[in-house]
């Protein structure tokens, strides 16, 4: 598992909040959490949509910094 | 980007010279526009740089000065999920959705999902009528460069922006939760609830609300992270223990009652300060009523006053707002 990686399923499966990342992230990573929460074999697929998006996102590498 | 409220001579010449525009006024006055590269909504409430206005006769203007393209599309219930397929590799997208249609209904539930969503700022309204029309006359999406006219699906303007330029797409919520409120957990995702669980206990909803004397003024608030997302009141039937909403309640997210503001008008104008003026945004008919808005200035975020604002999902009781900025700028900020 990479390090990106483990900071997602980290980020997936807590509360914490997301102080400066952008209003996206917020609302994609609280909608992943329920999802994992409700169903927790859904974490890989939610870690493989979360890594597509921040490959995607042009505000990416300030919103990593803050999971 | 340049909001200004128009005239139809003036928002003609504007949309025949090729400007890329994003247009708000009464189905009347849209319908008079030329074809172009616009797409509109139906909205006659506005805050203006001279304060909240009523007014059936002009068009707010959101001019997209900076759009190197634009492409128009209209999608019907089928193809919403598809709505991010033909945007550009870089830009922003408005989209509008008429009030009441099924379109807003799904997208409502089932955006946060769609494929893409979140990968570009996704901002618009969902577009209403004058409020004695509610009921009477449904609201209306406009594809500018067909000319088509609907009330159902939603239209969409995707722009593309120089690679030095990025759009940072953001909210600016009066409410917060009240942390001495009541945790409330709804079993099923809706724009209606029958029942909820309230501190883990289930209750019929409507007549919680009713014998805690709640203020439905003031929305229900979950926290998305750090992004306080409301759901507004619309009814409680107590006869029919049903509580309706104006946007759905998630399954599953921890909902409380909203600490009360004091006066909207004057914590709007402190939440916003001098900001706002060049973004495109807009705000929610409820603030607008609920904070007597008409004829008070409430800061530089002008715009239309909606029946449901969206940035990414659609929001209640919020002030929607999206910047264009160099690139480098962004990424110290």
């Amino acid at each position: 598992m990479t390090d990106t990686a483990a900071v997602f399923r980290r980020t997936l499966t807590s509360s914490k909040e997301l102080g400066d990342a952008s209003l996206a992230t917020k609302i994609l990573v609280t909608r992943l959490r329920r999802e994992v929460s409700s169903q927790p074999s859904a974490l890989d697929k939610a870690v493989t949509e979360l890594s597509a998006y921040f490959s995607k996102h042009q505000f990416a590498s300030k919103d990593i910094a803050v999971l | 980007m340049k909001n200004k409220l128009m005239t139809i001579a003036e928002a003609s010449a504007a949309i025949s010279s090729g400007k890329t525009l994003l247009i708000a006024g009464s189905e009347t006055v849209l319908r008079h526009l030329p074809k172009g590269r616009w797409i509109g909504g139906t909205s006659v409430y506005f805050l203006t740089a001279e304060g909240g206005v009523c007014d059936e006769d002009n068009v707010f203007v959101t001019e997209f000065e900076t759009a190197t393209a634009a492409r128009i599309r209209h999608y019907g219930t089928d193809a919403l999920p598809q709505l991010a397929q033909a945007r550009f590799d870089h830009g922003v997208t408005a989209i509008l959705i008429p009030a009441f249609s099924k379109a807003h209904a799904q997208f409502a539930i089932e955006g946060a999902g769609y494929e893409g969503v979140f990968d570009q700022p996704l901002m618009g309204w969902i577009t209403g009528t004058h409020l004695d029309e509610v009921g009477k006359t449904s609201p209306k999406v406009f594809d500018g460069a067909s000319g088509a006219v609907y009330d159902e699906g939603a239209v969409l303007l995707h722009a593309e922006l120089p690679p030095q330029i990025v759009a940072e797409l953001d909210i600016i919520n009066l409410f917060e939760q009240d942390p001495h409120a009541d945790t409330i957990v709804f079993a099923t995702d809706g724009f209606s609830a029958e029942t909820a669980q309230v501190n883990g206990e289930t209750v019929d909803f409507a007549a919680y609300v009713a014998s805690k004397g709640i203020d439905t003024k003031l929305p229900l608030v979950a926290d998305y992270a750090g992004a306080m997302i409301n759901v507004s009141f619309q009814s409680v039937d107590a006869g029919k223990h049903r509580v309706q909403f104006y946007a759905p309640v998630i399954a599953g997210m921890e909902y409380k009652l909203a600490k009360s503001t004091g006066d909207y008008a004057t914590a709007l104008a402190s939440q916003i300060g001098a900001d706002g003026g060049e973004q495109l945004s807009c705000n929610c008919i409820l603030n607008y009523l609920y904070g007597e808005m008409e004829g008070k200035k409430t800061g530089n975020y002008t715009g239309p006053a909606t029946f449901g604002e969206i940035a990414y999902i659609l929001l209640n009781q919020t002030l929607v707002h999206m910047k264009f900025e160099a690139a480098e700028a962004s990424k110290v900020a």
